[in-house]
């Protein structure tokens, strides 16, 4: 195995990765809607790419005009790939994460409920009722399914197309028990 | 071919046989936490081509091989996420099987969301060591006390107010 140090290039792709936590943090701290969460996460990745063009242009000495840069630079794009693909997971999961959220749930409550009792109480006594109208509601915005009086219907086709895929990757992966 | 060149397509090789073994482990491994097998797995793999190269005498430089298969790996292992306990995939599938592609609502709630998906999540919490069930109550322990207040920190971090 060669070249355990890395090029400036691919050294480089490492501060930006690093830096989409605090400038995620920053950016939903200017936002003033709260529902623009997803747009500040695109803007973060948005501005850690232009401070890696900025460090990469201003830190980089002549090496990176070589013939190497090409694939140096796809090295660069992978490994800020890595951080970008790792920080989305993470952000999902302190976002939307459902087992999670039973917890903190659990814990802002002075007395201990029933299972039960959660079952209404859950997210500040919205309900899981609130939670899954929310992911439908998600799902009929992406026109995947629609609402017929008190029924749930896949769409067609695009619906259904999409979940024949979802029950291919479920038993490629061997998830017949997903959810 | 460059070296470097020759690195990503050993690194694409390595994330291709990882993709393999993936599928056969997850068929193998019962009763684990399968995104710990498969994190597990993607670092055993690294290492074993490390090794192989190394010891082969290969042309293969560390940073192209090692950048093209961890992205391989994350990509891999965010798509198995997403499908992995997913509400909304679920809901997918369930309405896939069913009779004219339709549910109920209330089926859905009930018989999915409350009864399996809920109920197996508090399964998880108890197994995990975060919750017990005394007197049909559920009690939060110390160590789920710990995991709630750090979550609810990076929470306050993103200003979320609630989560699910």
């Amino acid at each position: 195995m060669n070249d355990i140090l890395p090029s400036w290039a691919v050294g480089l792709a490492f501060v930006p990765g690093l830096a989409l936590a605090p400038l995620h943090v920053c950016l939903l701290s200017l936002t003033p809607r709260r529902g623009a969460k997803s747009v500040a996460l695109a803007a973060a990745v948005a501005a850690a790419l232009l401070l890696y063009v900025l460090l990469l242009s201003t830190l980089a000495p002549t090496e990176v005009g070589d013939v190497e840069i090409f694939t140096d630079l796809m090295s660069a794009a992978f490994v800020f790939g890595v951080f970008v693909i790792g920080y989305v997971e993470f952000y999902s999961l302190i976002n939307r994460g459902y087992t999670l959220s039973i917890l903190t749930e659990l814990a802002s409550r002075h007395a201990a409920p029933t299972v039960d009792e959660l079952v209404t109480g859950y997210s500040g006594d919205r309900g899981l009722e609130w939670m899954l109208r929310k992911r439908l509601h998600g799902l009929v915005s992406l026109g995947l399914v629609r609402y017929d009086n008190n029924d749930i219907v896949l769409t067609q086709p695009r619906g259904s197309r999409l979940a024949s895929m979802v029950v291919l990757l479920l038993d490629l992966f061997d998830l017949q028990k997903s959810g | 071919m460059t070296d470097a060149a020759f690195s990503h397509v050993a690194g694409l090789a390595a994330f291709a046989f990882y993709f393999l073994l993936m599928l056969v482990l997850l068929r193998l491994v019962r009763g684990r936490s399968p995104v710990a097998v498969l994190m597990a797995c993607a670092l055993l793999v690294w290492l074993a081509a490390i090794a192989v190269s190394t010891l082969s005498g290969l042309p293969v430089s560390f940073w192209p091989f090692t950048s093209s298969y961890w992205f391989g790996c994350m990509a891999l292992l965010f798509l198995y996420a997403g499908l992995y306990k997913s509400v909304s995939v679920r809901v997918l599938k369930d309405l896939h099987t069913a009779r004219n592609h339709r549910r109920p609502f209330r089926t859905v709630f009930d018989q999915y969301l409350v009864n399996e998906s809920y109920r197996g999540r508090i399964g998880i919490l108890r197994h995990s060591g975060f919750v017990d069930i005394e007197e049909g109550r559920l009690r939060m322990t110390s160590k789920g006390r710990i995991v709630a207040r750090a979550v609810r920190m990076i929470q306050r971090l993103y200003r979320i107010d609630r989560s699910g």
